[in-house]
């Protein structure tokens, strides 16, 4: 067994038992482990006092590395050695408060906010793992930008001495570029209200715009029908009230300015309030969102589907410093979802932003045939029959033959339980080409090979996407069926925040182990790139472990794996950690020079 | 509410199409089974390359009409910068839902498109190479070019 005891806490506290496993022993020891230990390391403990996880052993390593995390007792250095710290007892609270305070203060208080204001802060991700940002960032919802929006209007109108129903006109016609309206506003107001269409002397027509018909004596020109409602601009172009709002409610989503069917007046939010009832006008504030956020590069729509969430950042001349240190500009929404505020894909670290840029081009240009065909089937290497993965796993049975295999290489699964997981590995054929002169050959061969190696990572790039999405889905149906079982027996609702803290951890494992693929195939083929690739290979045995267990379905077992599901996660937690900091490193010593 | 104004226009349309001389060139413009498909004929406009040539249309009218635009579509093939050769796709700026108005109608929207034909618009094509033989202003090319087409397909009949 190795390990460091980094602990000095010893000296406050009589006796702290701390166990150390080597990362190679540790599956076994794991489980070896005595239930109670555990289950109040890990969750138990969770809520349960807060300042248990003051129990983090790091008075006198203070290096600026380790950051203290709240929640989480673990700890992990860079590269693969690993350390485990656990049975810290938790009943025990008598450790220095004040010590407590002085050394947690900053991290309890910046826990707690959305807005990072930190030189180096520290993104707490729900799942323990850590990601760190200098960016400082605020989520909005759409609710809040129309809100701040409508102040600019208001503040706009102020300085231009108008209503603010206009001002939204203005700022619509002018993309919500405010500057841009004001100096051409200032340069003719008339030439701009003529042609935003707003009314030019509206304080001094008092046209009345709602009618009323006797006997449904007008005849709307539009539906040709005879109304007793109608409305109409000062431009007096009637219509029946009816049809007016018909033709708003089609407009309202287009984010421009609407204007009087037949003339190009425009309708102010009043008018649309008046026609379509209260509170419709903010609709159209809602559909010029879009434009709004594109106009305003601080704003950042979350790239992940059906989210909705706009991120402000405020820091954005650091972006381009970030890049120069191959950092990754990540922020994190309300919801959860981890992105590159750089290039607006889903958090592709370790993968450089170069990197995962080049990658999805090239990922692009791809057929989506052969996606497809190497997404979603492969033949049983026994029977040949086609199989379609319809789970996260890659530990596959076919159901014909029971032949158990790898999804990704497809060789028999008992190779991979037992000794070494290094099925992503890509292994560079011998190419036994005689050395007479015949360049072209190689040159083919090469070509080929170089082929071979891209659909090699992309083929497992796709297999971890899709298999994220089955994840994602597996493991809400298991919440589901934890959530059945609390109503059931009498499992209380922390007891089973197990699940999701795993399940986190594995779609973001998954997510970190996808894009190292992306980064392998740009790096040159080097001794280092055994170390990272056997990194590689215990990140990805990891996942598969956890994945597996998130098949159980019987809600009762699940919870009597809770101890699995714990330590797979820790591990798993661990080797991404280790993946992170290990390309980190990597690059930064330019001991893994990547091609681009 | 589309019928009734659907009615309605049909109505008018009969008595303009003989009466006005300004619609002159739509030869025919009637609903089919329902009102809401309907045919229409246009003739080349005069002293164009499209003289002589008579094309069919077919008008599809959505339920939300005149809220929503008619999708109009030419049947047989027109040589055009903005119409595709092969579909008969109309790139014109008032089918499109943004530039669309309640108040045009579908007589309106059949002049428009006789507008087109005057005067087309080279920067958004949907027939590239008629469209690059315009912008680099070969009138000969352009005019026999279109001339041809409309000998060979600008034929429909009532």
């Amino acid at each position: 067994m190795k390990g460091l005891l980094k602990s000095t806490f010893t000296k406050k506290k009589k006796k702290q038992d701390n166990k150390y496993f080597d990362a190679s022993d540790r599956m076994d020891m794991l489980t070896m482990t005595e239930d109670g230990g555990w289950k109040d390391l890990g969750h138990g403990g969770h809520n349960e006092s807060s300042k248990i996880t003051s129990l983090e052993p790091q008075i006198e390593n203070q290096n600026e590395e380790s950051k203290i995390d709240k929640d989480e007792e673990l700890d992990v250095e860079g590269g693969s050695d690993f350390e485990f710290e656990s049975d810290v007892e938790f009943g025990d609270e008598e450790i220095d408060d004040e010590l407590f305070e002085e050394e947690y203060r900053n991290v309890s208080d910046n826990s707690e906010q959305v807005f990072v204001q930190q030189e180096s802060p520290i993104l707490k991700v729900d799942d323990g793992t850590k990601v760190k940002t200098s960016l400082l960032f605020k989520s909005h919802t759409t609710k809040d930008l129309v809100k701040q929006m409508s102040q600019q209007c208001r503040n706009l109108g102020d300085i231009l001495q108008l209503d603010e129903g206009d001002v939204i006109n203005l700022l619509q016609y002018y993309s919500w570029n405010s500057d841009r309206l004001i100096e051409a506003y200032v340069d003719n107001p008339q030439a701009v209200k003529k042609k935003v269409g707003l009314a030019s002397s509206t304080k001094v027509c008092q046209h009345k715009n709602k009618k009323t018909y006797k006997n449904n004596s007008f005849e709307c020109f539009l539906c040709c029908e005879n109304r007793k409602y109608t409305y109409s601009l000062s431009c007096k172009h009637e219509y029946c009230i009816d049809c007016y709002k018909r033709y708003i409610d089609d407009r309202l989503n287009t984010g421009k300015v609407i204007t009087c069917p037949e003339c190009d007046l425009s309708l102010t939010t009043q008018d649309i309030d008046a026609i379509s009832g209260e509170g419709e006008s903010i609709k159209l504030l809602e559909s010029s969102i879009k434009e709004y956020v594109e106009r305003h590069i601080m704003y950042k729509w979350c790239p992940s589907p059906d989210c909705g969430i706009i991120v402000e950042v405020s820091n954005l001349a650091d972006i381009p410093h970030l890049l120069e240190k191959n950092e990754i500009p990540i922020v994190l929404c309300d919801h959860g979802h981890q992105f590159c505020a750089s290039c607006l894909y889903e958090n592709h670290s370790p993968a450089t932003c170069a990197v995962a840029k080049k990658w999805v081009d090239k990922c692009k240009d791809d057929s989506e045939t052969i996606k497809w065909i190497l997404t979603n089937t492969q033949q049983c290497p026994k029977c040949r029959t086609s199989i379609e993965k319809n789970g996260g796993c890659n530990h596959m049975t076919c159901k014909k033959c029971r032949q158990e295999f790898c999804w990704i290489c497809l060789g028999e699964w008992y190779r991979h339980g037992t000794s070494f997981y290094n099925c992503s590995r890509y292994e560079e054929k011998d190419k036994n080409v005689k050395q007479v002169g015949k360049k072209k050959k190689i040159d083919a061969d090469e070509t080929r090979e170089s082929l071979k190696r891209y659909l090699h990572y992309y083929n497992l790039f796709s297999v971890h996407e899709v298999s994220t999405k089955l994840d994602a889905k597996r493991c809400a149906q298991v919440e589901e069926h934890v959530r059945l079982l609390q109503e059931t027996s009498g499992i209380s609702w922390i007891e089973a925040q197990f699940l999701v803290e795993s399940a986190n951890t594995l779609l973001n494992a998954r997510r970190v182990l996808k894009w190292s693929y992306a980064l392998i195939y740009y790096c040159n083929i080097t001794r280092y790139l055994d170390i990272y690739e056997s990194i590689q290979d215990d990140l990805a045995t990891a996942v598969e472990g956890l994945s597996k267990l998130f098949e159980i379905e019987d809600p009762e077992e699940i919870v009597r794996a809770k101890l699995d599901f714990l330590n797979k996660s820790r591990f798993l937690a661990d080797r991404q950690n280790a993946m992170l900091s290990c390309t980190k490193d990597l690059i930064e010593t330019g001991t893994l020079p990547t091609k681009l | 509410m589309a019928t009734k104004r659907l009615m309605k226009e049909f109505s008018l349309i009969k008595k303009e199409i003989k009466s006005n001389p300004e619609y002159s060139n739509v030869i025919f413009l009637e609903p089919l089974d329902n009102l809401f498909e309907w045919r229409c004929i246009l003739k080349g406009p005069a002293k164009t390359p499209f003289e002589q040539g008579k094309w069919e249309l077919s008008v599809q009218v959505p339920e939300q009409y005149p809220i929503q635009p008619p999708k109009l579509k030419f049947k047989n093939k027109i040589c055009h910068p903005n119409i595709n050769f092969n579909t008969g796709e109309i790139c014109l700026n008032i089918l499109n839902q943004d530039q669309w108005s309640p108040a045009w109608n579908l007589l309106s929207t059949a002049v428009a498109v006789l507008l087109l034909l005057q005067n087309p618009e080279p920067t958004s094509p949907l027939n590239i190479d008629i469209a690059n033989i315009l912008k680099l202003n070969d009138k000969m090319a352009y005019d026999s070019l279109i001339r041809y087409y409309t000998y060979r397909f600008g034929n429909a009949e009532i």
